[in-house]
């Protein structure tokens, strides 16, 4: 085997499926080859930590969210009538929250062009932010996902993201605070609170974004049912 | 499919709250392995490995036992996974973690300096970067420890297609790794 061969066949010899006589023909090429030698360990090392990835492991209660969540949106034989209860509710008055996979979905997907943007940073700067402002429900007690997207127009360095939250609301892990610093990148930046509702009502998350000196202030609206 | 797991999955189909959770609780980390390489984000990665299972609970009795049911699930999850990275466009956009993730400080020999857990961290924020159709079936083949025929009806494209994105997804794994761990091309 030569070393265009060996090349084209270097990754195969990690494969499952490969043959012993694949195998043996290009270890034996790259005992005797330096620069093939290299491809190999480079091949080798790739794997092995690409492989070390497998142990990864669901969060912890993820079952039992989920199936509260399916329970909440779809339900179940048994939670149906339930369910209508719910519903019923929702007929005299009382909100009913969408289930937060749909809340989700409207906060991923939504077009940005039907949305009002609130400008972050002077319009005159190379790059300017926008965030949008929605309302999120959730029921109270339980946990979701609430979605902060940030839109910049360049890749922006050392920003910072201060985000508290309001009586009605608090983080999954029981804090009230959260906050970031890193860079944002051209385009659709997004960060994710996993909350939990905790008092009934309309309550509003506030959070400040800084940058070289500037800072701005974005709201976004949670009802908690 | 084990007698076991065919009971459960029809005790499923019938609407069984019990046996629908059996059945997560067996794929779940699984489908999150995937969900986590892909977003690199573990809320992200929860939430679309949700979205995979509330997908099953909807289709669940479509399942007519004619493959085998983890070749199917993942077909489901499959598509949650493709709509995944053709929506989020991962040029443009990516989630933040909240915590503070430090730079690396790499040096002239990257190796030496970088522990187990940064070198892996580094991999798996490359494979998040390459093409879907190149990363995902590096994830089903060297995560999953899926075959090459298992991955052909997932994403229901020919054996050799399996294959040549496997190996291309490894190569562009290895070129943009060059530039961190100094691997010439050769």
């Amino acid at each position: 085997m030569n070393c265009k061969e060996t090349k084209e066949k270097i990754w195969r010899v990690f494969d499952r499926e490969a043959s012993v006589s694949e195998k043996t023909a290009v270890r034996e090429h790259v005992e005797g080859c330096k620069s093939c030698l290299r491809l190999y360990r480079q091949a080798e090392s790739i794997l092995s930590t690409v492989r070390s990835f497998e142990k990864a492991q669901a969060p912890e209660n993820f079952t039992e969210r989920l199936m509260n969540r399916i329970a909440q949106t779809y339900g179940y034989p048994e939670d149906r009538k339930k369910r209508a209860g719910r519903l019923q509710m929702a007929k005299y008055g009382v909100s009913f929250a969408v289930g937060v996979a749909a809340v989700l979905l409207v906060l991923v997907f939504r077009s940005p062009q039907k949305e009002a943007p609130v400008a972050f940073f002077s319009p005159s700067q190379q790059a300017s932010l926008a965030g949008y402002e929605r309302t999120s429900s959730f029921y109270s007690g339980k946990e979701g996902y609430v979605r902060i997207n940030l839109n910049s127009r360049a890749e922006l360095e050392n920003v910072s993201v201060e985000i508290n939250l309001p009586e009605g609301l608090v983080l999954a892990t029981g804090e009230k605070y959260a906050s970031w610093r890193g860079n944002l990148m051209e385009g659709r930046n997004v960060i994710l609170l996993r909350v939990r509702g905790a008092s009934g009502g309309e309550w509003e998350i506030s959070g400040t974004l800084r940058k070289d000196g500037q800072e701005t202030n974005f709201t976004r609206k949670v009802n908690i049912i | 499919m084990d007698f076991n797991e065919k009971d459960i999955i029809k005790d499923a189909q019938s609407g069984n709250r019990e046996s629908f959770g059996k059945i997560v609780d067996k794929y779940k980390d699984k489908i999150y392995g995937i969900s986590l390489a892909l977003t690199k984000d573990k809320l992200e990665a929860e939430e679309i490995a949700q979205q995979v299972f509330i997908k099953l609970f909807k289709n669940i009795g479509k399942f007519n036992y004619r493959s085998s049911f983890s070749t199917w699930l993942y077909r489901l999850a499959h598509n949650t996974f493709y709509d995944y990275t053709r929506k989020t466009n991962r040029r443009s956009s990516r989630a933040i973690p909240i915590e503070k993730t430090h730079g690396l400080d790499v040096g002239d020999n990257p190796y030496e300096k970088l522990n187990r857990n940064e070198i892996r961290r580094i991999v798996f924020d490359a494979l998040g970067e390459i093409p879907h159709e190149f990363s995902l079936a590096v994830i089903y083949y060297d995560i999953d420890g899926r075959s090459y025929e298992e991955i052909s009806q997932i994403i229901e494209k020919p054996m050799g297609t399996v294959k040549s994105r496997i190996y291309r997804g490894r190569e562009l794994l290895r070129e943009k790794l060059g530039n961190i761990f100094g691997f010439e091309n050769v």
